[in-house]
Parts: structure tokens; sequence; C-alpha cells
């Protein structure tokens, strides 16, 4: 004992223990709070069930994204392997990768060629690429990780007003900016390979971010190829498997799914009709790609397709005899310099697609 | 005068803490949380006695760290202050009850935007552990061992689906599971006077986790990973102060949803927890221990615990 106990010591003791249970029980009886918003914007209209809207963990910027990278030749970066896909864009002449083995960890790329300002926006759960404007209502911004998902997919938010962006929707979903729809631009996504075999004059975002991060390293163990979810989704659609990558295309709100791995290891070409919109729809298993454009000219010839093997990046060949590149680009012909219109389209896991968009068609089902 | 002076200060810092607005404690037992087994010190209670102990737990998970490799991350901060108020009854000269009870609060901070208005706060009465401990070999002298064994469970008291002007908040800043679990645990102890005021002890705990529906009764549900601890340390005794040393050995499976296991959950730590137990009165103490990681191998990429407090009010209530 360190001092003698006379009795008014231990009673004063017992009288702390007391009072500091009291307190507890005043402190924590019936007081489930929060406060503060980890600064998240989440007041006002919201486009989407906020019920399904959930806090991923890591909390606002706490992926962070990427503004102005570093870019570097492919032979000085060690981080990728052949089979690694890159999101790819292509500028006047000038053509840059995005590599998901960055993107995984930081999910958004704030990026800038000549006075085009962009943002790579990239889901690792959902699987979905998507490049659009950085330049809202005229005032050029940049895009950050909310840390919030929807159907397990990026909610980007604007720096300039705090609003909310939901990725697959390709809208704006809260905030200031709310119904404001996004302006994408086209990108090519495939393996690191075969980017290199369109385009060896290609830079690619370099390893060095100012983040450490292991980049060779995915960091959702074997996600990919599972079956498994992290979070829950509002429409789960079996005719697929889930993690199959589907290259989808919105046409006045309706949807349809064009399998890659239903397009042969060489070049293959669809010409499609869907709802009255005549489009082309090119892949290749192989190669793992697939992009779509719409075959009719400002001048209303509708054009038909074939595929053009062993010459990427020029995969197709039209009635008229002009050769097009995958940007959907005139490159040899008649028509040479005349540009295909992109579709609004882009790749993204089936399982998301089927969420976002119930009811989907699949191409050949 | 002077430990009496350490022991109403401490008693008075835990006041203060507990009344603070915005303050105190919260959750129970997930990667990121409070450790809520792991807190379960007191050994078997003598026939007709009360032990009490009070604990504020401070966990503070800067460190980003993927597999065994701590990464340069400063983009956020999170903290977790839980209270723990241990309860335990001799029942039987070898049978004791022991109920745990907690409240907790969650703090996640992104330094990426600006810092005051980046903090988001939980906090709320956490899970509660009920454990009924069986004397194997009650404490004696001369002999100076004890083995006891204890079973029981933990009671989702704390709140599980707290949101967000209606955005869920993620399972680790929620000050509860919201599930049943089931808990084994043993403790086991030896003395070595007069030789040397020596005690070593170990203390093993394994929780069976039961599953959560907090995405809703309509959706699959959620399971954080069964847990095992080992504790294994010594105390050195002096005629006033107690000082000790544990190693922790903490071992988490992945948690699952779906059936399938969530990715960057799971693991296991290795950890030093140096403490001073500080007598104040016959049936009084204080202890103040820290928390020092040595050596984590996590699955995939994680926050975790930088180092840790905890800040302890021993007190017994003999018949």
């Amino acid at each position: 004992m360190f001092f003698n106990d006379n009795g008014y010591g231990e009673t004063l003791m017992r009288y702390t223990m007391i009072s500091i249970a009291m307190s507890a029980l005043i402190a924590t009886a019936g007081c489930q709070q929060i406060s503060g918003t980890g600064g998240i914007s989440l007041t006002g209209e919201w486009l989407i069930p906020i019920n399904q809207v959930y806090d991923g963990g890591p909390g606002k910027d706490g992926i962070p994204a990427l503004t102005n990278p570093r870019f570097a030749k492919p032979q000085e970066e060690t981080y990728l392997s052949d089979h690694d896909l890159v999101i790819g864009i292509r500028v006047g002449t000038e053509v840059r990768a995005y590599p998901h083995p960055i993107l995984d960890w930081h999910e958004i790329i704030n990026d800038e060629i000549g006075s085009t300002a962009f943002a790579i926006t990239y889901c690792p759960l959902t699987g979905s690429g998507i490049a659009w404007s950085r330049v809202l209502n005229g005032t050029k911004t940049t895009f950050g990780v909310s840390g919030l998902l929807y159907n397990t997919n990026l909610i980007a938010y604007d720096r300039a007003t705090n609003s909310n962006w939901s990725q697959m929707r390709l809208e704006c979903v809260n905030g200031q900016l709310i119904h404001t729809r996004a302006t994408t631009y086209p990108i090519v996504e495939t393996t690191w390979r075969t980017w290199k075999e369109l385009y060896p004059e290609t830079m690619v975002v370099s390893s060095n971010t100012g983040y450490s991060r292991p980049y060779g390293a995915y960091p959702y163990g074997d996600y990919r190829e599972s079956p498994r979810l992290i979070f829950p989704v509002s429409n789960d659609d079996t005719r697929l498997p889930r993690k199959e990558r589907v290259h989808g295309i919105l046409v006045d709100g309706k949807t349809k799914a064009y399998r890659i791995t239903t397009f042969p290891d060489a070049v293959g070409v669809i010409n499609d009709v869907f709802n009255n919109l005549p489009i082309v729809a090119a892949g290749s298993k192989g190669k793992n790609v697939a992009v779509s454009f719409e075959r009719t000219l400002n001048d209303g010839t509708i054009l038909t397709f074939s595929p053009v093997q062993n010459m990427l990046p020029v995969m197709m060949i039209d009635q008229e005899g002009t050769k097009w590149d995958i940007f959907g680009r005139a490159v040899e012909g008649p028509r040479a310099g005349v540009e295909l219109k992109p579709t609004l389209s882009y790749i993204a896991y089936w399982f998301a697609w089927a969420a976002f968009y119930p009811g989907a068609e699949i191409h050949g089902q | 005068m002077y430990a009496k002076l350490i022991a109403i200060a401490t008693g008075i810092a835990l006041s203060i803490i507990l009344i603070l607005p915005n303050r105190v404690v919260g959750q129970a037992c997930c990667s990121a949380g409070t450790p809520l087994v792991g807190s379960l010190e007191l050994p078997a209670t003598p026939h007709g006695s009360w032990q009490f102990a009070l604990s504020y737990d401070l966990n503070v998970l800067n460190d980003v760290v993927a597999g065994t490799r701590r990464l340069a991350d400063g983009s956020r901060r999170r903290t977790t202050h839980a209270l723990l108020w241990e309860t335990s009854y001799g029942v039987t000269s070898t049978l004791s009850v022991t109920l745990l009870a907690t409240a907790v609060q969650q703090e996640r901070v992104s330094t990426a935007a600006s810092a005051e208005a980046s903090a988001l706060r939980t906090r709320g009465v956490g899970d509660a552990v009920l454990l009924l401990k069986y004397a194997l070999v009650p404490l004696t002298f001369p002999a100076q061992e004890e083995i006891t064994l204890g079973a029981g469970g933990k009671i989702p008291l704390g709140a599980s689906t707290l949101s967000l002007e209606g955005v869920l908040l993620p399972a680790d800043m929620q000050p509860g599971t919201g599930a049943w679990d089931g808990i084994l645990w043993a403790y086991v102890s030896q003395g070595f006077l007069p030789q040397a005021p020596l005690t070593i002890f170990l203390t093993a705990s394994h929780r069976f986790t039961g599953t959560n529906y907090r995405y809703g009764s309509q959706q699959r549900g959620y399971k954080f990973g069964n847990e095992t601890l080992v504790n294994a340390g010594g105390g050195y005794r002096t005629d006033e102060v107690d000082v000790s040393i544990i190693l922790r050995f903490r071992h988490v499976r992945a948690d699952r949803f779906g059936g399938f296991e969530i990715p960057n959950t799971g693991g296991w730590w290795l950890s030093a927890q140096p403490g001073v137990n500080i007598r104040t009165l016959e049936n009084l103490s204080t202890r103040v221990a820290l928390h020092v990681p040595l050596y984590r191998n996590l699955n995939g990429i994680q926050l975790t615990t930088t180092y840790g407090v905890t800040i302890s009010l021993f007190y017994v209530l003999q018949r």
C-alpha cells in the first residue's frame, strides 16, 4: 500500500470511481452522435437514391487524385507488364497512356494536353474508365475522389463547386451543378502491349507520382477475377459473369453491351442498329479492346464496315474504301481526314452495367 | 502522497475526457477499432468480491501499410477513443462473471482537404462482452499459479448503421459491429515470490464473429473476420510500482460480404505494451500502458495502428 489508509483516502477513491462511472453513463447514455462531415458535401437534392450511396471508408480524398502527373517514355517505366490495361487518349498528335496500375490507387488523373483539360476517371470496383472535361461552365477545375460509392462505383467531386458526380451515370447527381452531364472524350482501353504497338511514341504516367504506392501490386486481391462484390448493388443481373468486361453503349436512355470476349482474337466488326442509331463496334478479344462509333456521316451517308487485319491502329475499311483507325479517324481513302462520331460508351464490368442500366441489351443474346 | 495525487489526477483526467463534448468513446472490435476482447484483463475474481476496471484507450491509426511495408501517406488520420468499464464478480470460489461495457468515439480526418472541414466523428455506446470465468486452478499461496478459462459472447449494443445525411458510414466508423460473437478466453499466470517479485502471465482469446445486416435485411450479410489474441507478459513488483511488458499477437481473418472475402481486411500484428502500474491504495491501482507496433503483415493495404495509450483504474471491493 502506498500510504496508510485512514479511511479518508479509500473513501475519496471510492467516490472518485463512482463519479467517473456516473460521468461515463451521463456522457454516453443515449448519445449516438455524428459530428462533422469529413468534408463530404451531402446536402441538397440527389438524383440517385441516397440510401444506396455508401461511404467507401477512406473518406474524401483518402484516395488521392493526381493532377498534372509526370510522364515517361515506355522504356523508362518498369512497373507495367504487357497484359496490364491502360486507358489511352489522343489529342492532336499527342498520345498518352494512363495505366490501370496507377489508376487503381488514384482513380482520377487530372491532366491537360494543349488547351484540352480533362480528367481520366477510373473506378477499380466497377472496372469503368471514362475521360471527361474539367471545364465546367467555362471554369477549369479538377476532380477528386469523394469517398462515396453508388452501385459500388466512383462518385467524383469537382473542386470548383464541391458537386458530386456519378461516374457511370456521366452526370452530376448532387450539388450546385446537379443535372449537368459530363462532356466525355474518346479513349481506347486496351493492354499496354497493344497500346505500345498502336502508338510507340506514347508517353505513359510515371510511377513517380509523389505518392508512395506499390504500383506493381493490385490493391483488391482477386477482385477482378472473383464474382464477389464489396458493396451492394441495386440490380444483380446474372446473364453474364459479374466481372466480364463489356463495352456498353448508351443511346437515348437505352443501353447495349458488347462482350469483348465474343470478338475474334483478330479484329472483328459489328455493323449494328441500336435504338434506331446505326453504329459500328470494333474489337479484338486477343488485343482486349473494343470501340464504337456512329455509322452515319454528316452528309447522311451510312457506312458499312469490314475488319482490317494486321494494320493497327487501322481497324476498319468501309464500302467506299476508306480505312479508319481505332479512334475513328479516316486515315486513308476517299474520306481521309474525316472523323466518325464516337458513341456515348465505355467499358465496365457487366455487373455494374446491369446495376446502372437494368434491362441492358446484350449483343448476340 | 505522491501516489495519491497520481490517482486523483488520473481520475480527474478520465472524468474530463468523459464529459468533453465530442471527445469520447465508441465502437468495438474491427481491425480499426477498440480492442474489446483484448481489454478483458481481469483474472478470476475471489468469491464474493467485486473487481472494477475503468480504462480509456486511445488508438491512433495513421500508418498505411501494404503487406509489411509502411507507405508514406499523410492523406488521412484515424483515431479511436474508447472507454471500457469492466465489472467482475466472484460467484463462487471458482466461478466469476465479467461484464465489459464500452463507449467509443471514432474520428476520421482527411488531411488532403481543409482540416477543420474534413473531420468526421461518430460516437456512442459500443458493444459489450459478457464472460463466465472458471478458475481451473485458483490462485493460492504459496503456489502462486492460476489457470482460468472463460466463455461468453459479445453483445451488439452499439449502433452499426449510423448514417450521415442518409449515407451509411463504413463499418470501422460505427460504434458497434451489429453482430453477436462467441468468445473463448483463457488466463494463465505464475508468480515467483519469494525468490523474485515477478509474475508471468498469458492470456489468449478467440472471437467467433457473427454476421450483421447493415445493408438491410434484403442484402447479404457482412461478417467481420474471426479474431485471435495472445498476450504474453511479465510484471515486476516493487513496493510502490509495478512495471510490466506484454507482447501481443493478434490475428484477424478477412471480413466477408455475401460469403466472399473483402480485400484489404485482416492480417496479423505483433506489438509490445510496456506499462507502469502504481498502487495507490490497498484496493486501488492505476496503470498507464503504451501500445507500440513491432511488426504487421496485413492483407492488402490498410490503415493501422501507429501507437496506442491505455490509462486504467483498477479497484477491488472485497467481501
